[in-house]
């Protein structure tokens, strides 16, 4: 991926969502040495020429949060089915401009969400980027099948 | 009795689209979001079940995307219209155009700034909402019309008036030709350009409504399809027969003359029949320049601007085809024009380039003798 896509490139496309989506809340900013906490994860696959998939994860806090300013709602009215769009279309954004700068042709999966059953997939780490909301972690992972590295 | 509302299946991967887009519609109280789908594959089972009367179909989409879909779809729902909410950028309006050609009825842009959810919102309601009700009461007439009740016989299609603005009619050949089109237009002018051989003697100058960017690619595609060189005019140039002028999305295209010489050139004016380019403009443009001595063809499109550019053609002498209505995916412009009995004739689409050969005095190649 490095050659491909470079952290910062992953990181300027996950800002450029927050700019789009979640303007006046904040800037997401790189954060080193903070304690990730992963409650809610969503990923995309990307199949084709370049196969793999990219992973979003955040506390429950932050994704109520995400939830809350993308639908103008209040936190108090955001239900399960709200978070889970609201990380679904994180993923499916940030990784549909992951897959639009990778070798074409590929496809992209819908969004796929943590639901709370074991989130194990066969796959090996080819980068991980942490970024900071508010000093909450929100991490962008993207992974190979296992052996492709 | 009113009627039932217009019932939109609404397809679109984003969830925050999908969310603002259907609560814009639901207040007007003659739409209704009948369902959503978030991948074409979805759309294409929602179809079956809901029966809408449209579809707004997004481009980029997983599983399978907008073009996909529409390949899917047209086969087994050739007549549901099918309006593409597509982004105003240079991957979404190849894309759009590439939508058209493969049955898109109608496109919209999509609000650039989804995060200004009042802004987004208005841009709804102004823009997709009122696409959305033509297109679906049109259908539902349409619909109508081709389902014969045992008490009546179908309705019987209104003939055209004959003209009746021909008192001056320039029996000397045309100098120019222009060529106005909105709705189905893209896929219209394909059937047309090409046609027109690359010795042709008059210059040709289209408006098409259309974006900036969409006219610019429309440009390109037509000019790689056609011996005639097709351009988008972005600046003053002169006019020269053989070439075929696109008016740029935005502006306005006008003829003028400059001494002894003609050129097309942009007027940053206001719109005119909420248009701009206006083919009305650049018609009286062209009387202005040629006289009578101006062909005009008004293709499928909806509304009616051309009509009062097709009234001075007439008063000057020049003589006005019209895509009939059969053919058009939309008779509002042409039939306006036609109605008020300003059309020479009244073709089918595949007619209409030999029909221009007709008028300029020769044979178009591929056409029929």
């Amino acid at each position: 991926m490095t050659d491909l896509v470079s952290n910062e490139t992953i990181a300027e496309i996950t800002q450029t969502f927050w700019g789009a989506y979640l303007p006046d809340a904040g800037d997401l900013i790189p954060a080193v040495d903070l304690p990730a906490i992963e409650d809610v994860r969503g990923r995309v696959d990307i199949d084709g020429a370049w196969t793999g998939c990219v992973e979003v994860s955040c506390s429950m806090a932050v994704a109520r949060k995400i939830a809350s300013v993308m639908f103008a709602a209040e936190p108090s009215e955001i239900a399960e089915a709200d978070v889970r769009d609201a990380v679904g279309e994180l993923v499916n954004v940030v990784g549909g401009n992951i897959k639009s700068i990778l070798p074409a042709p590929t496809s992209l999966s819908v969004p796929i969400l943590d639901d709370g059953g074991e989130w194990r997939f066969a796959a090996d780490l080819e980068s991980e980027v942490l970024l900071a909301w508010a000093g909450e972690p929100i991490v962008v992972r993207v992974w190979r099948p296992e052996g492709t590295i | 009795m009113t009627a039932p509302p217009v019932r939109v299946l609404l397809v679109d991967d984003s969830a925050v689209i999908r969310r603002f887009v259907s609560e814009a519609l639901q207040e007007e109280p003659d739409i209704v979001v009948a369902a959503t789908a978030s991948n074409g594959r979805q759309a294409i089972e929602r179809l079956e079940r809901e029966l809408p009367d449209v579809v707004v179909l997004d481009v980029e989409m997983p599983v399978l995307d907008g073009l996909a879909t529409l390949a899917e779809l047209r086969p087994r729902w050739p007549d549901v219209p099918v309006v593409m909410y597509s982004t105003l950028t240079q991957r979404g309006a190849a894309a759009t155009l590439d939508a058209l050609s493969l049955g898109a009825t109608d496109y919209v842009l999509k609000p650039s700034h989804v995060a200004d959810r009042d802004a987004a919102g208005r841009a709804v309601r102004s823009e997709l909402a009122p696409v959305v009700r033509s297109w679906g009461n049109l259908h539902r007439a349409r619909l109508a019309a081709a389902r014969p009740t045992p008490a009546t016989a179908p309705p019987a299609r209104v003939p055209a008036p004959a003209p009746t603005l021909r008192a001056r009619v320039d029996r000397s050949r045309p100098e120019v030709l222009v060529i106005g089109s909105s709705t189905g237009g893209p896929h219209a002018l394909t059937e047309v350009i090409p046609r027109l051989p690359a010795s042709l003697p008059v210059p040709v100058l289209v408006v098409q409504h259309m974006p900036p960017l969409f006219t610019k690619l429309l440009a390109e595609r037509l000019d790689a399809r056609s011996a005639l060189e097709v351009v988008e005019v972005s600046a003053e140039v002169p006019v020269v027969a053989g070439r075929v002028y696109v008016a740029s999305g935005g502006v306005h295209m006008v003829a003028r003359r400059r001494g002894a010489s003609v050129v097309v050139t942009l007027d940053d004016g206001p719109p005119e029949n909420s248009c701009k380019p206006a083919v009305d403009v650049m018609f009286r443009s062209a009387v202005e320049v040629w006289g009578g001595r101006v062909l005009a063809v008004v293709l499928t499109g909806m509304g009616q601007d051309g009509l009062d550019g097709c009234r001075r053609i007439c008063e000057a002498g020049g003589a006005v085809v019209a895509q009939d209505e059969a053919s058009s995916v939309v008779w509002g412009m042409p039939g306006a024009v036609s109605r008020a009995g300003l059309a020479t004739e009244i073709l089918p689409l595949p007619d209409v380039a030999p029909a221009i050969g007709r008028h300029l005095g020769r044979a178009l190649a591929g056409s029929p003798a």
